[in-house]
């Protein structure tokens, strides 16, 4: 192509050519349980005139790369189209892999390999026609020659002979009769041959034209021609034919070489700048708005003028009332008649800013919502794929409203949801047999669908599976030691099924890349509730199980809860506060070793903010707290808090790229007064309870927990002793990795905080050996180095340690909180 | 024709006040330049400020800005080098305090008035600091390492007690030492 491809165009080619392969990814999928059927029939015209369309677009923008690579993709769609193969698994898998290297070279061009690598997966499926002979190659069909020679005319400018030829064929060969595809194909004729060999190709002409093809292909389908889809493409081909008309009055300059080109694509492997599309009816909104801000600027800047004449003519007025030149009364009066005019005016204004800046808000509010259908549509391809390893069939059905939401959330969303369309797939589906034999079909049905309801969106995971077995889960729990024997007896049935949220818990009996590392449900619960929703389920054993998750619509803003704890001010978020109230200390009781209050016939666990924060265990408050209940799914629990401040609208602004996180914090937001506040991540303060409830449970059973300290230094190892031991935790000391081996030989430990360089066994060696026994194989271990640079670190998390600390970097609170958290994680 | 704004309100000084800006304005005017007219330059612009009463030289490219310290929210957990985080433009950071790092006395909450933002790369970080004394030009070679104080961000202490801090090994090492670097 001899013209340089405007950036803009090729943006816009970026995103009609993303959406198209989303397209493609479902109509396959879906195209694959309805092949024989009538609705497959028109699914596969979609499929080929999608690819069809891909692919001029892909010429349009000199994309040759994704042109060249669509072609076998549209080529076998077209097979399958006109009855010389049949549909099959294979050539939808070899579809599905072809359309992922298309998606590759989507914002960077493919490599000849990665070409020749689309085509080779579709030539590598063979079709199915056992009894049918190889037919030849046939010729182009006349729409075809028609797309070909209208990406000829993109790139090598107009062919006039050529165009006769091809327009011609369109003309005769014509499959139906029809006014709309005279008009059309003769207005394409005229436009076309109207422009001279050599002449630049009027913008829009290539894009008209591919309009004409998809209208000319749609005649004689079951598609009806509609009028108003034969003028939209006459007033297309008409707007060109004036483009070019104008262009051609003594446009010698089209003829001339191109001045300095352009960029003609996005630099190689610069990652695509995350963009939203917005109405121009919102970004009007959002102008006007800032004009009134502008104008409101200009008002306040005369009001700050109005004061500085107010302030002298206060000063006028007191020399006057000192020269006794006029009656102090009636000039105080008259100063303050002024003082209060400007007030009101102030007032009135700082209303209207309110106003504004809200309105403002609600609109970039409404700029960041995004369509959540794509994203669920798109995992339909994940359930497939799936369903096809473990040897099920299954579909994902996609319902549900047109619900949108914030970009971000729903970037954050994926993976819950992928984890739960997985978990739907490996768990919740039988095999087709079994199915079969249950007296269902042998395909699997997951839908997947959204809702808007209030100031959430809902999204549901459904499957018609075996559902969740109350007795798996609770013989799992039990053993994996999450449950013991004699509680599930008494537990009600809920409770247990709620511990397949908990870390550690899986069903599955081996670890697969799918699912069973037992890391699943609990990282989505965590995910769900890091974005301020929530997540529960439901099931029918034998009829399947739906998982619905409550998010959020947007991010942006949100409520929080102003409270005071120890020196600090903090903010939590609203959506995880389900009730505030007050706790006399005579109703602060003990469960399970745990500071406990009474709540709607349960027990809920009592952590005083401030020693939540702090990582110290739990004092019981010598007088009446403010209670704080957060809810996170079915947990609860109570935050003991000096004071309640109220609630505020809040803006959570995330700590600076690059910043360190720290653990318990969402982010910080400005208060109305001006205050810069903690907002804490509740997710983060149940998994810092549950930690301190650790070191609670060992003190209230009185068995200490067993740190093994190891180092060759011996002032370092009284100093980590006298740390651990303040912590309530014993000790044991070994003065290198060898003498701590035989020390673990004849006592139990329930931490090891070993130094690295050591002599006999270093550190390295000391830990490789733990991991390789399988008594200590899971043994919590931390090194404690005086080696500090990457690689060491790297060392010490290749063998397999828990953490690395550095000395020169040591903390006592910050080995507590590490040796804590270890401790309280599950063995 | 009046005087502009700025130079009315100098007039409107008082002798002594206006000897000083006159003398910081040369201060800054001054040339880079090597007094010792060979080899290359080690004049280099550097920013003072005091923490816990000491002296601490930051060269000037690191500095991003300066501001007044209006609000801190406490960060839970937090080592005690990180004092809380605080709002500069907008955008929030981590505010360090130099004499907890360097375990020399620490400021009292009220006597740090000031923010001297530090960027290294693309980490930035805010130092807290007593007060922002001056900026002036000094010699790389008057900064001595002193054999008392091993840190990796120090770079010398010169004769005027001046500590000369390294803001990226700064950053590096603050941030490192608040990431607990769990592995």
């Amino acid at each position: 192509m001899n013209e340089p491809i405007e950036p803009e165009l090729l943006e816009i080619f970026e995103a009609e050519a993303t959406s198209i392969l989303s397209l493609l990814t479902e109509l396959l999928v879906n195209f694959e349980f309805s092949a024989t059927s009538d609705a497959g029939a028109e699914l596969l015209r979609e499929l080929f005139r999608h690819a069809h369309s891909f692919k001029g677009a892909a010429a349009t923008v000199g994309r040759e790369d994704l042109a060249e690579a669509v072609h076998g993709l549209e080529s076998r769609l077209d097979n399958v189209r006109r009855g010389r193969e049949l549909p099959s698994r294979a050539l939808v898998d070899a579809a599905l892999c072809a359309i992922d290297v298309l998606s590759l070279g989507i914002h960077t061009p493919l490599t000849p390999e990665q070409v020749a690598s689309a085509n080779a997966q579709l030539s590598a499926a063979p079709p199915v026609s056992p009894g049918v002979r190889e037919e030849p190659q046939p010729a182009l069909s006349p729409l075809d020659a028609l797309m070909a020679a209208l990406t000829s005319l993109a790139q090598s400018g107009p062919d006039p002979e050529r165009w006769a030829k091809t327009l011609e064929r369109v003309w005769t060969e014509r499959t139906a009769n029809s006014p709309g595809h005279d008009a059309v194909v003769m207005l394409l004729g005229q436009t076309v041959q109207a422009l001279r060999p050599g002449q630049k190709v009027p913008t829009g002409l290539v894009e008209a034209g591919l309009l004409a093809v998809d209208l000319l292909q749609s005649i004689g389908t079951p598609v009806p021609l509609t009028d108003a889809s034969v003028r939209a493409v006459l007033h297309a081909l008409g707007d060109v034919q004036a483009t070019a008309r104008q262009s051609s009055a003594g446009n010698a300059a089209a003829a001339a070489p191109a001045t300095p080109a352009p960029a003609t694509a996005a630099p190689a492997n610069s990652a695509p700048e995350a963009t939203v599309r917005i109405p121009v009816t919102l970004l009007d909104s959002i102008l006007y708005r800032l004009d009134e801000l502008a104008a409101l600027r200009l008002r306040l800047d005369h009001h700050r003028r109005s004061i500085e004449e107010s302030q002298e003519a206060l000063e006028s007025a007191v020399m006057r009332v000192r020269a006794r030149q006029t009656d102090p009364v009636a000039e105080l009066d008259f100063q303050k008649r002024g003082l209060e005019r400007l007030h009101q005016q102030l007032t009135q204004e700082g209303y209207q800013l309110g106003l504004l800046v809200q309105a403002l808000q609600d609109d970039v509010k409404e700029v960041r919502l995004v369509p959540v259908r794509p994203l669920l549509t798109a995992l339909g391809r994940t359930v497939r794929d799936l369903a096809h390893r473990l040897g099920k069939d299954a579909l994902l059905e996609v319902g549900g409203d047109d619900v949108r939401l914030d970009k971000r959330l729903l970037e954050l969303i994926k993976d819950p949801l992928t984890h739960l369309l997985r978990n739907a797939v490996d768990h919740g589906l039988e095999t087709p047999e079994e199915r079969q034999r249950a007296g269902k079909s042998p395909a699997g049905r997951i839908q997947l669908s959204a809702f808007a309801r209030d100031s959430q969106v809902i999204l549901e995971v459904r499957d018609d599976g075996r559902g969740i077995s109350f007795e798996r889960v609770r013989d799992t729990a039990i053993g994996r030691g999450i449950l013991d024997a004699e509680r599930a007896s008494v537990l009600p049935e809920r409770e247990i099924l709620n511990l397949i949220f908990e870390p550690g818990f899986s069903t599955s009996s081996i670890v697969t890349e799918i699912s069973g590392r037992g890391v699943g449900l609990d990282v989505v619960r965590e995910n769900v509730a890091a974005l301020g929703g929530r997540i529960e389920f439901f099931s029918t054993p034998g009829n399947g199980a739906e998982f619905r998750l409550s998010i959020p619509l947007t991010l942006a803003t949100s409520r929080g809860l102003v409270v005071r704890a120890g020196t600090g001010t903090f903010c939590l978020p609203l959506n995880a506060v389900e009730e505030v109230f007050v706790v006399e200390t005579a109703s602060i009781g003990v469960a399970q070793g745990q500071l406990a209050i009474p709540w709607r016939h349960q027990a809920v666990t009592l952590v005083p903010l401030a020693d939540l924060l702090e990582g110290r265990p739990s004092q019981r408050p010598n007088r009446a707290v403010h209670a704080v209940l957060l809810a996170l799914s079915d947990r609860r629990l109570a935050l003991g808090v000096e004071a309640l401040e109220g609630q505020e609208e809040i803006v959570v602004k995330a700590l600076a790229p690059g910043t360190p996180r720290l653990p318990l914090v969402a982010g910080v937001s400005s208060l109305a007064d001006g205050r810069l506040v903690t907002v804490l991540e509740p997710s983060a303060l149940f998994a810092a309870a549950a930690a301190l409830r650790g070191l609670s449970d060992r003190r209230a059973e009185g068995t200490r927990a067993v740190i093994l300290v190891v180092d060759d230094s011996l002032t370092s190892r009284t100093l980590m002793a006298s740390v651990l031991e303040r912590a309530g935790y014993q000790t044991l000391l070994a003065p290198d990795g060898a003498a701590a081996l035989a020390l673990l030989a004849s006592r139990t430990v329930d931490l090891v905080l070993t130094d690295v360089e050591m002599p006999v066994l270093n550190g390295l060696g000391l830990v490789e050996q733990l991991r390789a026994r399988p008594q200590t194989a899971r043994l919590p271990v931390i090194l404690l180095t005086s080696l500090g640079s990457a690689q060491d670190r790297a060392r010490g998390a290749a063998s397999g340690a828990d953490a690395y600390l550095v000395k020169k970097e040591f903390e006592a609170a910050q080995l507590l909180t590490l040796v804590s958290a270890l401790l309280a994680r599950p063995s | 024709m009046s005087a502009p704004n700025g130079f009315r309100r100098f007039l409107e000084l008082s002798p002594p006040d206006r000897a000083v800006l006159r003398e910081r304005a040369r201060e800054l005017g001054r040339p880079l330049t090597n007094p010792q007219g060979e080899g290359p330059s080690d004049v280099f612009e550097l920013l003072e400020l005091s923490s816990g009463g000491q002296t601490f030289g930051i060269p000037i490219e690191a500095v991003q800005g300066v501001s007044e310290l209006t609000g801190i929210a406490t960060a839970p957990r937090a080592p005690p080098l990180l004092r809380g985080f605080v709002s500069f433009r907008g955008e929030i950071l981590f505010g360090l305090e130099l004499s907890t790092l360097l375990h020399t006395g620490a400021a009292g909450f009220t006597d740090l008035r000031r923010m001297v933002v530090l960027s290294a790369g693309a980490l930035r970080a805010v130092l807290l600091a007593e007060h922002v004394l001056t900026i002036r030009s000094a010699h790389a070679s008057s900064f001595v390492r002193d054999r008392l104080v091993q840190h990796p961000f120090v770079l010398g202490v010169d004769p005027g007690l001046v500590t000369l801090l390294d803001p990226g090994a700064l950053i590096a090492h603050a941030f490192s030492s608040i990431s607990g670097s769990a592995v």
